[in-house]
C-alpha cells in the first residue's frame, strides 16, 4: 500500500502499444500486437523462443522499427523519438555490462548522458548498488563477478537514469535455478520501489507469475491472451495456452477446463490405506468443482492405472494414464504406495 | 527536429510530466520517419565514407584505370596492337607460368608446413612455446628486400649452401617466398585454432571417431575459412612477390611483376608495362575470386572460447609428426637463414669485422648510391611515419563505417562493397600502384602540381599499400563488439557520438595503435612501389639495399648485409612494440 500511494502523486505513465507489426525481410516477428501497460504496472511478456516477445520489447525501446502501428507513451507517438532519447531503461539476457568500465562507471553511464553533476552521480551510484545488494563494490572489475552481480549491476544501470519504463528481456534466464527464483522476487520488489512500470519478457511462466501484474501471452507474433497471473492460471484463453502453461489435459475449451499437474491426488488402490482414504476423498469434494464443469468421468474422481513413479520437488508423485483424458501427474499422499500397473483412483487436491 | 520531441529527461521528480507535454508534438505513422531517419544516416555514414573513397579513387582507382587505359587505347583510339605484341611472345608466357608456379608452390609449400606449425604453436601447450611463435614470426616483419638479402648470403658461392649451387633459381625464391609466408600460415590458422571450442573435437571422438576423422571430419572444416583466406594472402603474396624475386632471382629470371618493372625502368616500354600490369590485374582478381567463392560457402558461425582453455600440453607420441615438422621449420628455414644474415654483416673475406657497419656513413664503392645508408635509413624512417598516419586515417574511418550492421538491403550491400573496395589494394601489386603514380599525378586532377616532385608521392603510395592492412587489424575488434552494448548504452541516453566515443573508441584504440605500428613497419620496408618513385637524393632503405646488392663489389655487398640488419631490427623492433598492443587487448576481450 506504501508503494501505491506513493506512484499516486506521479503522473500517468502509460505505454500503448497500438496494432504493432515487425517485419524481419518476409517473416512477420510481431503481428499487429497491441498492448497497454499502465502507470507503475508490471507487464509480463510471456511465450516460447521466436515468438516476437524480444522484437517486440526491442520495437518498443526504439531498437526495430515497427513496420506498422505505433507505440505511444502517455498518448505520444514515439516513432520519431530515437532509441536514446525515449527514455526507456532495457536489460539484457546477459547484461552487457562494458568490460573496458568498472562497475560504479557501468552504473553511472546513463547519468553521464543526462548531464548529472559528478557528487550526485556518485550519490545515485551508491544508492543504487546499495538497492541491488552490492554496497560498495563500484570499483570492482565487472570481468570478477558472478552472473547474479553481473546482472544486479545491470539492473543498476538500467535504473539509475530513473527511466520512466524499465523494458527487461529474460534478465534471468541465463542465471541458475535458484538464483533466479531469488532475483526474480528481488527485482519485483526493486520495481515496486522505485514505482517504475515494467515490461518483463520470459519463456518461464513462474517467472512471470512471480514478477508480472498482469501477463501477455504471446504465440507466433501475436497476444493470445492477457490477464492476472491468477486468472491466466485458472481460465486459460484456448488448449495451446493451457499446455504453454502446463496443463497436462484440456477436458473442454468453452468453457475452459482443464487438469494441471498435481490437481489430483491418488486416494484408492493397492497399498492406499483406509484413513489416507478417506481424508483425500473430503479434502477432494472441498476444492471441487471450479475448473473442472463436466468431463467423461465421476466428476471430480477419475481412475486410471499407475505408469511411472518419481520424486519432483520433494513430493512423490505418480504418472496415472486416465482413459479419454491422458497421462496425469497426481500427488502420492505420504503412506500410500501405488505401485506401476495398479489401478487408482484419482481426487481433485 | 524529429529527434528534438523528447529531451533528456531531468534527474527529479518531474521529469514524467516535462516528457509528456514534450511528447505531444510528435505524431503521424512511422513510415516518414523511417526514411527521415534513413536520410540522416545516410548523411553521417556516408561522410565518414566519403574521405576514405575520394583518397582511394585519386591514389589508386586514377592510376590504375589510367594504367589500364594505356594497354587498351593509344594516341586517344583503341588500339589493341600492343595486347598482340605482348602476348604473342612466349617470354609473357613463360613469365606467366613462372608467376603461377611461384604462387601454387609458394602457397601450397607454406600450407603443408604451416598447419603442423598452428598447431603445434597455438594448440599445444609447453616450454618456450612463445618464444618459437616469435621465432616464426620474425620473417613476416622482416622487409622483402631483407629475406631476399638473407637467402642471397645463405645460397650464394661462398655462403654455407653455395655448393647446392641453386642462387638465382626457382628453387630459392620458392625458398625464400615460403620462408617470409610460412609465419602467415601459422598466424592465421593457429589464431583461430586457438579459438575453436575443442569440445566439437571431443564430441566427434566421443561417437567413435579416430583422431585423424575427427581431424579431417570437424577441426579442419572448422578452420577452412582462416585456411582459405590464409591461402590467398599467401598466394598473392608470392605471385605478386617483388623485393624477394628482384633481389633472388638470378640472370632471366623473372615474374609478370619483376617484368613490369623492367619494362618501365630498362626497355621504357609503358604500353607493354601496361598490358602486363592488366594481365598482372586478371591473375589477381581470378584468385581473389575463386577464394572469396569458397570462403562464402565455407563460413559459418563457430563456438569459440576463449584461447587458454583450447591449449594442451603437448603429447611427443601423438605429437611427433608435427612437433618434428615444425621444429626443422623453426631451425632450418628460419633460425638458420637469419643468423647466417646476422653473422655474414659482421665478416668481410674470413675475418670478423664492424667494417660492414662503419662503411654505412658511406655511399658505397665507385659512389653506389647518392645518399649514405644512414641518409637513407632517417629517409625510411620519416617517410614511414607519414605513410601510417595517412593509411591509420583512411583505413581507420573505413574500418568504423564497414563495422556497421545496416538492416536494410542496400545498407548491407554498400557496407560489403566499401569493404571489398579497400581490399583491392592488397590485390594490386605494389609495382602496378607505383607505375600508375608514375603515369597519372604528374598533373592530378589536371592541376598544375607535380606530386612527384612534391615528395609526398613515396607517403602516400606506400599508404595505399597499408591502408587493407589497418582496415584489417581494426574491423575484426570493432565487428567483435556485440551490436548490443551499442543499443544498451543507446538505451541508456547516449547518442551516436557519445556511442562511438565509449563504446567503439575504448576497444578500437588498442587495435589501432597495433595498426600504426603495423602501417609503420610495412611502408618502412615497402619496395614496389618506392623503387618506381623515390628519387635518388630521397631513397628508402630498401631501395638503397637493392642498389648495394645489385652492384658488384665485397664493400657495397658487405654495406647491402649490414643495412639489411639494421632494416630488419627496425621492422622487428617496432613490429614487436605493436604486437604488445595486441596480446593486451585480446588478453581483455
Amino acid at each position: 500500500m506504501a508503494q501505491l500511494s506513493k506512484r499516486i502523486g506521479q503522473p500517468d505513465r502509460v505505454l500503448s502499444i497500438e496494432d504493432v507489426s515487425v517485419l524481419f525481410g518476409t517473416f512477420t516477428a510481431v503481428d499487429s500486437v497491441s498492448l497497454t501497460v499502465g502507470n507503475g504496472e508490471i507487464l509480463g511478456l510471456l511465450g516460447p523462443s521466436g515468438c516476437g516477445k524480444s522484437t517486440l520489447l526491442r520495437a518498443v525501446a526504439g531498437l526495430e522499427l515497427p513496420s506498422a502501428g505505433r507505440v505511444l507513451w502517455n498518448g505520444a507517438d514515439l516513432s520519431a523519438v530515437p532509441v536514446h532519447k525515449r527514455g526507456f531503461g532495457l536489460m539484457f539476457q546477459d547484461g552487457q555490462l562494458f568490460v573496458h568500465k568498472n562497475v560504479g562507471e557501468n552504473v553511472a553511464y546513463g547519468l553521464v548522458s543526462q548531464h548529472v553533476s559528478r557528487v550526485e552521480r556518485r550519490k545515485r551510484v551508491a544508492e543504487l548498488l546499495e538497492l541491488v545488494g552490492l554496497e560498495g563494490q563500484g570499483g570492482r572489475d565487472v570481468s570478477t563477478m558472478s552472473g547474479g552481480e553481473r546482472q544486479r549491476v545491470a539492473l543498476a544501470r538500467a535504473l539509475a537514469p530513473r527511466p520512466s519504463l524499465l523494458l527487461l528481456d529474460e534478465p534471468l534466464s541465463a542465471l541458475d535455478r535458484e538464483l533466479r527464483e531469488r532475483l526474480a522476487l528481488d527485482v519485483r520488489s526493486i520495481l515496486r520501489a522505485t514505482g517504475t512500470t515494467g515490461v518483463f519478457v520470459t519463456h518461464d511462466q513462474d517467472e512471470a507469475f512471480t514478477v508480472s501484474d498482469r501477463v501477455a501471452v504471446m504465440r507466433a507474433g501475436q497476444v493470445v491472451q492477457v490477464d492476472t497471473p491468477e486468472k491466466l492460471w485458472r481460465s486459460p484463453a484456448d488448449a495451446g495456452v493451457a499446455e504453454f502453461l502446463g496443463y497436462e489435459a484440456v477436458v473442454s475449451t468453452d468453457p475452459f477446463a482443464g487438469y494441471a499437474p498435481c490437481d489430483f491426488t491418488v486416494v484408492d488402490g493397492a497399498g492406499v490405506g483406509a484413513g489416507v482414504d478417506g481424508a483425500g476423498v473430503g479434502a477432494g469434494v472441498d476444492g471441487a468443482g471450479e475448473r473442472v464443469g463436466t468431463a467423461g468421468t465421476h466428476g471430480d474422481q477419475l481412475t486410471g492405472d499407475v505408469v511411472d513413479k518419481l520424486f519432483q520437488s520433494g513430493r512423490a508423485v505418480a504418472r496415472v494414464r486416465v482413459p479419454q483424458v491422458g497421462v496425469l501427474t497426481c500427488l502420492v499422499p505420504a503412506g500410500t504406495e501405488p505401485q506401476v500397473g495398479d489401478s487408482v483412483t484419482l481426487c481433485r487436491a | 527536429m524529429a529527434d528534438k520531441t523528447l529531451e533528456h529527461p531531468a534527474p527529479s521528480a518531474t521529469h514524467g510530466a516535462d516528457r509528456a507535454s514534450a511528447t505531444h508534438l510528435a505524431a503521424g505513422s512511422s513510415a516518414p520517419f523511417r526514411r527521415a531517419r534513413a536520410g540522416r544516416r545516410l548523411l553521417i555514414w556516408g561522410g565518414a565514407a566519403l574521405v576514405p573513397i575520394v583518397f582511394l579513387a585519386i591514389f589508386f582507382g586514377w592510376p590504375v584505370i589510367a594504367l589500364v587505359g594505356r594497354g587498351f587505347f593509344h594516341e586517344g583510339a583503341l588500339d589493341l596492337s600492343s595486347f598482340s605484341e605482348v602476348l604473342g611472345t612466349p617470354r609473357t608466357w613463360r613469365l606467366l607460368g613462372i608467376t603461377l608456379a611461384q604462387g601454387l608452390v609458394g602457397t601450397g609449400m607454406s600450407l603443408a608446413l604451416g598447419l603442423p606449425g598452428a598447431y603445434v604453436l597455438y594448440r599445444c601447450r609447453f616450454r618456450g612455446r612463445m618464444l618459437v611463435r616469435g621465432l616464426v614470426t620474425v620473417p613476416f616483419v622482416l622487409p622483402t628486400v631483407v629475406v631476399g638479402v638473407a637467402f642471397r648470403a645463405l645460397l650464394t658461392s661462398s655462403g654455407p649452401l653455395g655448393f647446392l649451387n641453386i642462387d638465382g633459381t626457382f628453387i630459392a625464391v620458392a625458398a625464400a617466398l615460403v620462408f617470409f609466408n610460412y609465419s602467415v600460415v601459422v598466424r592465421t590458422v593457429g589464431g583461430m585454432w586457438e579459438q575453436i571450442d575443442p569440445r566439437a573435437a571431443e564430441a566427434a571422438r566421443s561417437l567413435g571417431a579416430s583422431r585423424w576423422r575427427a581431424l579431417w571430419t570437424v577441426t579442419i572444416p572448422q578452420l577452412m575459412p582462416a585456411i582459405m583466406s590464409a591461402a590467398a594472402v599467401v598466394f598473392l603474396f608470392c605471385a605478386t612477390a617483388f623485393g624477394t624475386v628482384m633481389v633472388l632471382g638470378g640472370q632471366g629470371y623473372g615474374t609478370i611483376e619483376t617484368e613490369i618493372w623492367m619494362q618501365t625502368v630498362q626497355f621504357l616500354d609503358l604500353r607493354a608495362a601496361a598490358v602486363l600490369s592488366i594481365l598482372q590485374l586478371v591473375v589477381v582478381a581470378a584468385s581473389l575470386w575463386l577464394s572469396a567463392r569458397a570462403r562464402a560457402k565455407r563460413e559459418r558461425a563457430l563456438g569459440l572460447v576463449r584461447s587458454e582453455s583450447s591449449a594442451q600440453p603437448v603429447v611427443l607420441r601423438r605429437d611427433w609428426a608435427s612437433v618434428l615438422v615444425t621444429a626443422l621449420v623453426a631451425v632450418v628455414l628460419i633460425a638458420w637463414p637469419l643468423g647466417n644474415l646476422f653473422a655474414s654483416a659482421f665478416r668481410r673475406g674470413d675475418s670478423w669485422t664492424l667494417a660492414n657497419f662503419a662503411a654505412l656513413t658511406g655511399k658505397g664503392t665507385r659512389n653506389a648510391l647518392s645518399v649514405s645508408v644512414l641518409e637513407a635509413l632517417y629517409n625510411s624512417l620519416v617517410i614511414a611515419m607519414y605513410a601510417a598516419l595517412i593509411a591509420l586515417c583512411v583505413g581507420g574511418l573505413v574500418a568504423f563505417v564497414v563495422s556497421r550492421r545496416p538492416t536494410s538491403r542496400t545498407g548491407k550491400w554498400a557496407i560489403s562493397g566499401l569493404d571489398a573496395l579497400f581490399m583491392l589494394p592488397l590485390g594490386v601489386s605494389a609495382v602496378t600502384v607505383g607505375f600508375g603514380f608514375l603515369i597519372t599525378l604528374d598533373r592530378p586532377l589536371g592541376l598544375n602540381i607535380d606530386l612527384r616532385s612534391s615528395g609526398m608521392l613515396v607517403p602516400i603510395a606506400q599508404a595505399v599499400v597499408a591502408v587493407p592492412l589497418v582496415v584489417r587489424t581494426v574491423l575484426p575488434v570493432l565487428r567483435a563488439i556485440d551490436p548490443r552494448q551499442r543499443e544498451a548504452a543507446a538505451t541508456l541516453g547516449a547518442n551516436p557520438w557519445r556511442v562511438g566515443l565509449t563504446i567503439d573508441w575504448p576497444i578500437a584504440t588498442r587495435a589501432l595503435g597495433l595498426a600504426l605500428g603495423m602501417a609503420f613497419a610495412v611502408s618502412l620496408g615497402e619496395f614496389g612501389a618506392t623503387s618506381f618513385l623515390s628519387r635518388p637524393e630521397t631513397a628508402t632503405l630498401p631501395v638503397v639495399i637493392f642498389r648495394l646488392i645489385s652492384k658488384p663489389g665485397a664493400e657495397n655487398y658487405g654495406m647491402a648485409l649490414a643495412a639489411s640488419v639494421i632494416l630488419a631490427l627496425f621492422s622487428a623492433a617496432i613490429m614487436m612494440l605493436a604486437e604488445r598492443l595486441r596480446t593486451y587487448s585480446s588478453g581483455e576481450f
